[in-house]
């Protein structure tokens, strides 16, 4: 199991696809907190957190929006997306669609970009995570006090 | 995200989406192809150098523009994609059906 994380990044309200763009600002603020992260662990991570914040906005628009939380640890990027509204049930194991398909590529994608993936219900909310481990771990990680929102 | 386009021949256009292709900006450029298909250029290349990101939507929105431009009987191919949208394209196997090509001169030739 990878350990926690110990700098992140939080979005809140998260709303429409408009959130996105916060999201990615969110990535480049982890980005610069922890530059000993290898650049394509980045962004095959950043492809995984787009994926689910995009499923999460489109499918499940619940009051208030969604939270989404970032972090690395030691060894390992997190995401978390905290998704109020109804329950949603997606096949995690969904294989890749057609070639010819416009859509049902997104979670296949997460899945080959991230080590684990969860969906679980938590009062009344939709949670999702997703761990990617890093390809080398980090040189400078656990030299501060934990940032993590 | 804008939509460069130019047009070198009656039926050729060269599309370049500027910023990040996601579901953001899928709509606008469903739209941007639509267009450039409707007015006749149906062989369409999508100068991906300017493109940041792509998601499942951007590329959804690749795959829907392909799939009209053949049946118009003309052809989408990508140019000088970078490292994120070729990662997407061979994670998801679609590098199969849109292969990156590397310069715009190359997937205009015939």
């Amino acid at each position: 199991m990878p350990s926690p994380p110990d700098r992140g990044q939080r979005v809140d309200g998260c709303e429409g696809p408009d959130c996105l763009e916060r999201v990615h600002a969110a990535c480049e603020a982890l980005w610069r907190d922890v530059p000993d992260v290898d650049g394509t662990d980045r962004l095959l991570f950043e492809t995984a957190v787009v994926e689910l914040v995009g499923n999460a906005v489109e499918h499940a628009p619940g009051p208030g929006g969604s939270t989404v939380l970032l972090g690395a640890s030691a060894d390992a990027l997190w995401v978390e997306v905290r998704a109020p509204g109804p329950p949603v049930e997606v096949d995690l194991d969904a294989p890749l669609p057609p070639d010819d398909a416009p859509s049902g590529r997104g979670i296949p994608l997460v899945r080959r970009t991230t080590d684990t993936l969860t969906l679980t219900r938590e009062q009344g909310v939709n949670v999702w995570r997703a761990v990617r481990s890093l390809t080398a771990p980090r040189r400078f990680a656990g030299g501060g006090p934990a940032q993590v929102p | 995200m804008d939509v460069r386009r130019e047009l070198p021949s009656p039926t050729t256009a060269v599309l370049t989406p500027v910023g990040r292709l996601t579901m953001t900006a899928a709509g606008i450029f469903t739209a941007a192809v639509e267009r450039t298909l409707a007015q006749g250029h149906v062989r369409v290349v999508v100068d991906l150098a300017e493109t940041t990101f792509l998601d499942s939507s951007g590329l959804g929105a690749l795959v829907g523009g392909l799939r009209r431009a053949r049946e118009r009987g003309g052809d989408l191919r990508i140019a000088r994609a970078g490292e994120q949208v070729r990662a997407v394209l061979t994670l998801t196997t679609m590098d199969r059906v849109l292969r990156p090509y590397g310069s715009v001169d190359d997937a205009l030739a015939p």
